[in-house]
């Protein structure tokens, strides 16, 4: 016998260690506007993929143990971290009153212009700033629409500027006004392949390389102004997977614990040589 | 596993000033002209443990990757600049922006300083002075023959003065907006400075410029809705002990993680 299912079992315990950690993230996180929560996914990964196909050779080889309990390396498995899903459903929305808070009803998210480049954000707490730019938290001009017939495609024309003079408001189709003056569409875009988007902190998404995001723009955006989203964790479904997640730990340390004792009588008992 | 340990660190700190901004709008519940704040909270920075898109085989690539979150933390403490309600008091110096605009008073140090709390009184020289004694901008005296004074909606100061009780022009209060009244830094004494991302006073007459009138004889109250930081309170504290909870959890996984050996 041999204890190195000791590693199947190091290897479940640093998944539920990881996945601890997300599940800290999105407690640490339920009051975050729009924030969205994450899941790991796991699954099984078996060395003996890593071997090649065993040939039957003649004459045969001489049975073993292993012959009749063939694990196909299943002894040797372990778990792989394998990906982090975010679960985009909608948040509750709160109302604030606020006439530059922002919630998008549905799917799509707001374009932001970062230093990094264009983001996506489904928060919609803005603010203007001294210069009269409707901006986000961290000052980063909100994008609206290009204009209808505009063939200037620059991103620097679509920051959206106020005159700070006249009354601000953004309609629920996202119609931005000055006032009286129209001054377009807040732009709202739809990601087609959600599984593109990657958090980059800060409640933005970036993109991830090597995949397209298939990135539509929403012509006529479902939006509530004076309301704010909400996060989408929900604290009781959390708590679950804590205690979920905690107990699998203390299982996996039970397991190791377990090739422990048995290489303790490997070592001491049957080992032992009398005197 | 040390990770989620300050995970829930940086959500308890952030449940914490939730808390010290929901009881400061408590506490100022009855202030007039007081405005309510709210904390906004944002994600921190992700560790990628496995690149999104990362290579696993010919024309393969991992379509989420491994991402865990490091918490959550303050982005911006709001302020909120919906209007109050009105406490009419009568009092013939206590004036209201019925829209948007601040008063502006000078404080000792010279600086221009702005308040919605339009509960004016008269110095013993006869000038409108707030309640810490900033004289009003522009100065306005009253003098001491006036029987009554009258403030329009405008923002013209008149005192009738006499027997004959003849109307006296003695000036016009002048109200300021900001493109970004958020922007604003409160100082205390329901008073706010003007800061980088206030932008620049716009100085006009009431009612110009989308600029509130003013109203006589009554008080802008606070917009603290007390339910609502009841209800914000309840989440705040529940969100904190959830948060304390985690933090229990990743002890015991720790404590079972000693205990192997």
């Amino acid at each position: 016998m041999s204890t190195k299912g000791i590693y199947t079992a190091l290897s479940g315990s640093l998944a539920q260690s990881l996945k601890m950690d997300t599940i800290a993230n999105n407690i640490a996180n339920a009051n975050t506007t729009a924030f969205k929560r994450d899941q790991q996914v796991f699954n099984e990964y078996l060395n003996s993929f890593e071997k090649e196909q065993e040939v039957n050779t003649v004459p045969r080889n001489l049975a073993s143990i292993e012959s009749f309990y063939h694990m196909n390396g299943g002894d040797q498995a372990a778990v792989n971290a394998k990906g982090t899903y975010t679960d985009f459903n909608q948040g509750a929305l709160k109302r604030t009153g606020n006439p530059l808070d922002v919630a998008i009803e549905g799917k799509g998210f707001f374009e932001v212009l970062t230093p990094q480049g264009v983001r996506l954000t489904r928060s919609g707490n803005f603010s203007l700033d001294a210069n009269g730019q409707l901006v986000n938290k961290e000052g980063h001009p909100v994008l609206k629409q290009v204009a209808e017939g505009a063939t200037n495609a620059d991103v620097n024309s679509r920051i959206i500027q106020f005159s700070g003079q006249r009354e601000v408001q953004i309609s629920d189709g996202g119609e931005i006004m000055d006032g009286t003056e129209n001054l377009g569409k807040i732009s709202i875009v739809n990601v087609m392949n959600p599984d593109s988007l990657q958090k980059v902190g800060s409640n933005n998404y970036g993109f991830k390389e090597n995949m397209a995001p298939e990135i539509v723009q929403v012509k006529v955006p479902s939006l509530r102004t004076g309301h704010l989203e909400g996060s989408n964790v929900n604290i009781v479904q959390e708590m679950t997977d804590m205690i979920t997640t905690q107990r699998a730990f203390e299982a996996t340390q039970k397991a190791i614990n377990a090739y422990d004792a048995m290489a303790d009588k490997l070592v001491n008992v049957v080992g032992k040589v009398n005197p | 596993m040390i990770k989620s340990l300050t995970t829930a660190a940086t959500g308890m700190a952030a449940q914490q000033t939730n808390m010290d901004v929901i009881a400061n709008n408590l506490a100022n519940s009855s202030t007039a002209g007081f405005k309510r704040a709210r904390a906004e909270f944002e994600d921190l920075m992700y560790d990628n443990r496995l690149q999104p898109g990362a290579a696993t085989g010919l024309n393969s690539y991992t379509p989420t990757g491994v991402q865990t979150g490091m918490g959550t933390r303050t982005a911006a403490i709001q302020k909120d600049f919906t209007t109050g309600g009105a406490n009419v008091t009568k009092n013939p110096l206590d004036l209201q922006i019925e829209g948007s605009g601040f008063f502006q008073v000078r404080t000792p140090d010279g600086e221009l300083a702005y308040t919605r709390d339009g509960s004016f009184k008269k110095d013993a020289g006869g000038r409108i002075v707030d309640k810490n004694g900033n004289s009003l901008i522009p100065e306005i005296t009253v003098p001491n023959i006036a029987q009554a004074l009258e403030i329009t909606h405008e923002g013209e100061v008149r005192a009738l003065v006499g027997e004959t009780g003849a109307p006296q022009i003695l000036g016009n209060i002048e109200i300021v907006n900001f493109v970004n009244p958020a922007g604003l830094k409160a100082v205390g004494k329901n008073l706010f400075v003007q800061s980088p991302s206030s932008g620049q006073p716009n100085v006009g007459r009431p009612g110009t410029n989308s600029m509130g009138y003013l109203a006589q004889g009554q008080l802008e109250t606070s917009n603290v809705n007390i339910v609502d930081e009841m209800v914000n309170m309840i989440t705040a504290q529940r969100a904190y002990e959830t948060n304390s909870k985690v933090i229990q959890a990743s002890d015991q996984m720790l404590q079972t993680a000693i205990q192997v050996k």
